[in-house]
């Protein structure tokens, strides 16, 4: 009957209440505790998460910025291309415009009795090879207008079988870079 | 491990451990305040039963206010209803031999050979009457004295121990560590328990006509003896093995005159031992709670 080691030994007729460490107050107040450090942590965690969130988006946002600069700098390209297409387009246009004016001004020149055989329009010259019946029929209605236009005109006369003459009218304007230079 | 954990958290826990023990009409309370096995606070204080069944307003106020101070706190009864005993055994047919209805007892057993009892009536009693206030054990005045017998060395031979509490005496018979015989007696006045025969029986005596209040209690405890003694003798229940020597914790006052009368008439060796039975019910509590 030694008590020692004994892991129960019964002695009473009930068994006695269950002791708590803390009172009914004391416990609402630890779980109350609890519990706010319980949501404040989870509200932590949920912030910590959101942080992070945000700087994968930021990081994933910087990439985007990047390569939406990148395109902004291509499509920056192909417009200034694009513009200078359209720069060399429109010249070409007004070019073509200029040229088409100055036919028709040339072919307006051209009185009824001259015959013109082949043009050779470029930039700052003209030659043109035509037939006429007289040397003075093309002085008269062609070269004066030729020599208003142009800096320099001159006219080679060749003489046909049938008594009319081929000519070779070369006209030419100083370029405006030479101009100036002069 | 967590177990061992909370018990070292226990031990240093400031606990107290208040021992009730009704005396006549009054209600004596002593507790002890225990802090690693150390006794920290002694207080003591008493209460007049005013009603029966109510526990004083005071009372009940005072112990509420400790269990509120130490937050740790166990409440012991001595329980002294004349329902109750002790039995060598514990199947129901144990209790059967012995005339007790085991449906209507609350029992345990003491490493499985002899049961205490009490009856379900008196500990709901004690339950509800200490319901406000809270009791965690109640103790039969058997374990008690089996709590005062494990200090002892135990005999092969039959001891008879006798409890002497101011309001009941309880005599049981042990051999080595078990209990062959019990039998539970009131001794209060008010109390009509006696079996007027018996009372005549010893009316006739000339030494119960001593006119010392004292000596009247002594008799009654006396006859309680030789009541108990005849029935282990001629009881075919009990081995009936030779009595030679009778242990009396006195936990209230016995007069020298009743063992010599013990000693002269029934020729036995009386051994009186002095016991506090608040201080032994204190200890079986704290004992309990701390194991």
């Amino acid at each position: 009957m030694k008590r020692d080691g004994k892991v129960s030994m019964r002695l009473s007729f009930i068994a006695p209440r269950k002791k708590h460490f803390f009172s009914m107050f004391t416990k609402i107040w630890l779980i109350f505790i609890a519990l706010v450090i319980v949501l404040l942590s989870i509200f932590n965690v949920f912030v910590l998460f959101k942080t992070l969130e945000y700087k994968s988006s930021v990081v994933n946002l910087e990439s985007q910025r990047k390569s939406l600069a990148s395109t902004i700098e291509e499509t920056d390209k192909k417009i200034r291309f694009i513009v200078r297409q359209k720069a060399i387009a429109e010249e070409i246009y007004a070019n073509n415009i200029i040229l088409k004016d100055s036919m028709k001004n040339l072919f307006d020149l051209v009185p009824d009795q001259i015959t013109l055989n082949k043009v050779l329009m470029k930039k700052y010259s003209l030659i043109i090879y035509g037939v006429t019946p007289t040397k003075d029929t093309f002085n008269s209605l062609l070269a004066a207008p030729l020599k208003s236009i142009f800096h320099t005109s001159k006219t080679v006369f060749y003489l046909t079988q049938d008594g009319w003459y081929n000519f070779v009218s070369t006209n030419k304007i100083i370029s405006p870079d030479k101009l100036e230079e002069q | 491990m967590v177990f061992n954990i909370a018990r070292v958290i226990k031990k240093n826990i400031p606990t107290v451990f208040i021992a009730i023990v009704q005396e006549d009409d009054i209600w004596i309370i002593n507790s002890k305040v225990i802090k690693n096995g150390i006794v920290k606070k002694k207080f003591s204080k008493s209460f007049d039963v005013q009603e029966e069944d109510a526990l004083p307003q005071d009372m009940s106020e005072y112990l509420e206010r400790i269990q509120t101070d130490y937050n740790f706190a166990y409440v012991s009864l001595f329980l002294d209803s004349t329902g109750q005993g002790a039995i060598y055994g514990n199947t129901t047919s144990d209790f059967e031999k012995n005339s007790v209805d085991i449906k209507n007892v609350t029992h345990f057993d003491t490493d499985a050979k002899w049961s205490v009892y009490a009856s379900f009536i008196d500990i709901n009693w004690i339950k509800k009457l200490f319901s406000q206030v809270g009791i965690d054990f109640i103790y039969s005045p058997f374990m008690v004295q089996n709590f005062l017998l494990e200090k002892e060395k135990r005999k092969k031979e039959p001891i008879l121990y006798i409890l002497n509490h101011h309001d009941c005496v309880t005599i049981s018979i042990f051999e080595e560590a078990d209990l062959v015989f019990g039998a539970f007696f009131r001794t209060k006045s008010d109390e009509k328990l006696v079996n007027s025969d018996e009372i005549d029986y010893w009316d006739n005596e000339p030494e119960a006509q001593d006119t010392i209040e004292l000596f009247g209690r002594d008799v009654l405890i006396y006859k309680y003896l030789i009541s108990s003694l005849r029935e282990y003798y001629s009881n075919d229940l009990y081995r009936s093995e030779f009595i030679e020597k009778i242990v009396l914790f006195d936990g209230d006052e016995v007069s020298p005159d009743l063992i010599k009368m013990v000693k002269n008439n029934l020729f036995m060796d009386v051994e009186l031992q002095k016991v506090n039975i608040h201080e032994v019910i204190c200890e079986m509590s704290i004992n309990e709670a701390m194991q």
